[in-house]
């Protein structure tokens, strides 16, 4: 390729860079420190497609929700000071969840910087705890290298949040910008991981002498696209695996080695099969306080093996036996072949036996009129077919979705699980629906969490985003509201929560509206906008006083679960919102 | 419980903001931190000295730190491993008769004058933490006016040098230091 060399703005860098690192669809708010690069996309959006958002942190989340469901790094863009403190809350999302996303902001101009000027914040230091690294440009000579290495710092090892923060002055500075070479690799300092034979050894030694193994499979399967890997060490070795919330979709639900998700609201028999394990195996998972409950007595028996991309996770709360450092996919093709072939039929036997004892309490076996909003996602389940990509929200339904929903592939479900960001499930349905377009995307959201993003249904009808909105609603903060039942006296404070029409809204909008009051009415309704194209709303209106079953409350032994109660749920004893809607 | 690292980092803006913030976010309080440039252009050495980290935890700090992407190596000294020294400059007013004992402190204790007037004297001296803190508490008699203590600076015994951590591919230890 022959060296074309042209003198070009920072603007246009930023939009010559993006391009160059595959970027087609950028999520953002022009505002005055950002207005030189705004100026610049004009000459670019024929190549990328730039998103209006109604407010930053849902760009930051749409960029979020199409990394989880591209598996590449998703872009948002917003100006100095309000707007990229907008972002902080979908930066610390991304951070937790390891999402690899890039968040560029405008600055005021460096003859400024410091003096408290319209519109200034110290963006690289409010953001220092909630990224995995953050820029500030100073240069315009350094802006394409600093823009390469972000992209590169966010996807590399364990992924996770970059902010680049660029001065209106770099923006509008010209240089010399030489097309056809790309930046090198070489100024950022990547940690990769270093597996030695021994450990392979050690860790095969522990699953070969096994009798009752557990594989614990976490996010980092997904985003080491280990899924292939994981099966066949579960079916080489006969081990059961349970996941995380964020794992989900990286064993397939179906496969009869799945026990399910583990922690606070996962199944019983995971978590019992957890606690009586002789050895754990864990993947790309960080023993999270909502999956061990209370650490000194967290499978008491089992020796463990944790393989992870990020050494800092190793004995961060739960020690472990052996630790391997590095790309789980790769792990796992070097580890899988040393694994023997082993019959553990006493293991699978116990293990059913625990799973029996669920199934007795189980709200689907139970029988009752009672719309719960189990059933609203179950229904979701079953006339979807499995086969949507689901976004849920934080509380109730979030659990409720992990349980009914069942998925057999990756990235099927994108949920905001360290941060647990309620407001999360809209904005990262848009994103994400950007990311697939051979597949239906599904938000599910609680009332309380929709009330706080809602804004960006604005975007949904100005993009005309193909995604179905579900809307949980009963009337109540649910998750918080069943802690308060269950940990407070059932003082419900604070947590009856008023909603508008959502059909109204959703008319005011433009988009179709839809509310439901029961199995067959959600069944209905689900089987006719199945057939819509565009975007479309439905309010599922669930009974107020339904709790997340089974439950470890917080401090307590993994295996001293609360269990659904047989018979049905003792009907609610708080104040209830008048202004529900009207059957 | 102190623990002492040894990290060599970038030189560059905001470095020790992010080294700190590891350590205030888990509320460790620093209680020495010192960085300098090093023998590699582009880099410094910095040594940082916290408190209340149980040695369970110690190995973790060396990780989080490591995942910085400004920090290209981090070593957890010993006394064993590292020789650590720290330098003291104290101002001293001493009644008249006792200067010359001052002065024979300063032979002593390997350490100097470095400024001798009328109304105070500057005593310089450097060594191990704990010659140190003997060396104030010997001073104390002397009226002091003024204390400094650099914090801990530390440098590893091995014949080489530090040795930098696997690298992505194309990197090698030059291209690290640029």
């Amino acid at each position: 390729m022959t060296e074309k060399k042209t003198r070009i703005t920072g603007a246009e860098i930023i939009w010559e860079c993006l391009i160059k690192e595959g970027v087609d669809v950028i999520f953002g708010y022009p505002g005055g420190a950002i207005l030189p690069a705004y100026d610049a996309l004009t000459k670019y959006d024929d190549r990328i497609h730039h998103v209006l958002v109604r407010h930053e942190q849902g760009a930051t989340h749409m960029a979020d929700g199409y990394a989880r469901a591209s598996g590449k790094v998703g872009v948002a863009m917003a100006t100095s000071g309000p707007g990229a403190t907008n972002m902080v809350t979908g930066l610390a999302t991304a951070m937790m969840d390891s999402s690899p996303i890039v968040c560029i902001t405008g600055q005021v101009p460096l003859s400024v910087m410091g003096t408290d000027a319209f519109q200034e914040t110290d963006v690289t230091g409010i953001t220092l705890s909630v990224t995995k690294h953050s820029f500030l440009v100073t240069d315009v000579k350094e802006l394409a290298q600093t823009i390469h290495d972000a992209f590169r710092i966010a996807r590399s090892g364990r992924p996770g949040p970059v902010v680049i923060d660029i001065p209106k002055c770099v923006q509008n500075e010209a240089v010399s910008f030489n097309y056809s070479n790309p930046p090198a690799d070489l100024s950022v300092h990547v940690v990769d991981g270093a597996v030695t034979e021994e450990q392979i050894r050690l860790a095969a030694d522990l699953i070969n002498t096994a009798e009752k193994p557990v594989i614990l499979a976490g996010h980092g399967v997904l985003l080491s696209e280990a899924m292939t890997g994981l099966k066949q060490l579960a079916e080489q070795g006969s081990i059961p695996v349970s996941t995380t919330l964020l794992g989900i979709g990286g064993f397939p639900s179906s496969h009869p080695l799945n026990m399910g998700m583990m922690g606070m609201h996962g199944n019983a028999h995971a978590n019992n099969a957890i606690q009586d394990a002789d050895l754990l195996i864990a993947c790309g998972m960080r023993f999270d306080d909502r999956v061990t409950g209370k650490l000194k007595t967290y499978s008491p028996h089992s020796k463990k093996i944790h393989i992870d991309i990020d050494r800092s996770e190793f004995n961060k709360v739960v020690p472990v036996d052996v630790a391997i450092h590095g790309d789980l996919k790769q792990v796992l093709w070097q580890l899988t072949p040393e694994v023997t072939s082993r019959n553990r039929g006493p293991w699978f036997k116990q293990i059913k036996k625990w799973q029996a004892s669920i199934d007795e309490v189980e709200i689907l076996n139970q029988t009752s009129d009672e719309f719960m909003a189990a059933h609203a996602i179950r229904i979701i389940w079953e006339e979807t077919g499995g086969n949507a990509l689901v976004v849920s929200d934080v509380g109730q339904h979030q659990m409720l979705e992990a349980q009914y929903y069942e998925h057999n592939k990756p990235r099927t479900l994108i949920t905001s699980g360290g941060l647990g960001t309620m407001g999360f499930a809209l904005p990262a349905g848009i994103g994400a629906s950007f990311a697939v377009k051979n597949k239906d995307v599904w938000v599910i959201v609680g009332d309380g969490g929709i009330q706080m993003t809602l804004m960006e249904l604005a975007t949904v009808v100005q993009e005309n985003v193909n995604i179905k909105i579900a809307i949980i609603n009963n009337g109540y903060l649910g998750m918080v509201r069943q802690w308060q039942e269950m940990f407070y006296n059932a003082r419900y404070s604070e947590t009856p929560i008023y909603s508008p029409d959502y059909v109204r809204l959703a008319e005011a909008y433009r988009l179709p509206g839809y509310r439901v009051f029961n199995k067959d009415d959600a069944r209905k309704t689900l089987n006719e906008v199945q057939r819509l194209d565009g975007p479309v709303l439905i309010e599922f209106v669930v009974e107020q006083h339904d709790m997340v079953y089974p439950m470890v409350p917080t401090g307590a032994n993994l295996h001293d679960m609360i269990r659904r109660p047989n018979g049905g749920q003792e009907k609610n004893k708080g104040r209830v919102i008048e202004k529900r809607p009207a059957k | 419980m102190k623990t002492t690292y040894v990290a060599l980092v970038r030189d560059t803006a905001g470095v020790l903001n992010q080294i700190v913030n590891q350590f205030r976010k888990r509320n460790i309080n620093i209680e020495s931190l010192t960085v300098a440039q090093c023998e590699k252009p582009g880099l410094s050495r910095t040594t940082i000295v916290a408190n209340d980290i149980e040695p369970s935890r110690q190995d973790f700090f060396v990780h989080i730190l490591m995942n910085l992407v400004n920090v290209v190596e981090v070593e957890l000294a010993s006394d064993s491993s590292h020789i650590v020294r720290e330098n003291v400059l104290a101002k001293i007013d001493p009644p008249p008769k006792k200067r010359k004992e001052v002065k024979e402190l300063a032979h002593k204790s390997q350490g100097r004058l470095l400024r001798n007037g009328s109304s105070s004297m500057v005593f310089e001296a450097a060594g191990t933490a704990k010659e140190m803190d003997k060396l104030v508490g010997d001073l104390e008699p002397f009226n002091i006016i003024e204390l400094v203590r650099s914090g801990r600076v530390a440098i590893s015994k091995q014949g080489k040098d530090l040795t930098l951590s696997p690298t992505g591919p194309g990197e090698s230890q030059d291209e690290l230091s640029r």
